[in-house]
């Protein structure tokens, strides 16, 4: 892939996935790795493709969770009127 | 991937069956982006629904809306430095509380998403919902 209109990198021919990816350094306790490495090689993969792949999951899951409880709350909302911004600015204390 | 800080209108946009906004807004709450907003939130919805619309069981709803962001990591404080930042951005209305929104916003590195069209989205300040979900 040729790179075009990035500063420093413009015209070189560089692998697609060097230019997706950014490297960066993460603290973890030894423990914590040690169970990470494990679970590298059960899977045979590596340090990066499964912390991409826990990042993921962990992000999507977690938009799931609230989504699914903002739904479940507020099953029940009613009618209103349609005029909150005017009700918001009409009850709000003045600054 | 974009933030997005809902202001209380939104909020109460989610709740209000009548609100243009609602569908955008219901749109935007329950969708997979993260979602912001500010700890005044609590107060000026749970204010609106029991002083306007005399409706406790909304005012409930909305505080467990609240709280749900919350618990996602989405609430922000109204602290000493935000108060401060808000204090340097130039409005042509001096409302405190818009300015501690967009400084909030700013803050979160996030698009502050707002059903007030005169003060904010006229003004490029906030996308409303329905801009938001168009954006996503």
């Amino acid at each position: 892939m040729t790179v075009a209109g990035r500063p420093g990198l413009d015209g070189l021919d560089i692998p697609g996935i060097l230019i997706l990816m950014v490297k960066v350094m993460v603290s973890l306790p030894d423990d914590l790795l040690g169970s990470l490495d494990a679970e590298v090689a059960r899977r045979g993969t590596t340090r990066s493709g499964l912390l991409r792949h826990y990042v993921d999951e962990g992000l999507r899951q977690r938009g799931e969770t609230r989504a699914r409880r903002v739904e479940e709350l507020m099953h029940a909302s009613g009618r209103h009127g349609g005029r909150g911004v005017e009700d918001l600015k009409r009850h709000r204390p003045q600054a | 991937m974009t933030v997005w800080f809902a202001d209380a209108s939104v909020l109460l946009s989610r709740e209000d069956a009548d609100d243009d906004q609602h569908g955008a807004a219901r749109r935007l709450l329950s969708g997979d982006a993260p979602v912001a907003t500010l700890d005044l939130a609590y107060y000026e919805v749970s204010n609106v629904a029991v002083r306007a619309w005399r409706d406790p069981d909304a005012a409930r709803r909305l505080r467990g809306l609240v709280q749900a962001l919350a618990d996602d990591g989405g609430l922000f404080r109204v602290d000493e430095a935000l108060a401060g930042e808000a204090t340097v951005i130039g409005a042509p209305r001096s409302v405190g509380l818009r300015r501690r929104l967009v400084a909030g916003a700013r803050t979160a590195g996030a698009q502050l998403v707002s059903c007030d069209l005169p003060d904010l989205v006229s003004r490029d300040l906030a996308l409303t919902p329905e801009q938001a979900c168009e954006a996503r």
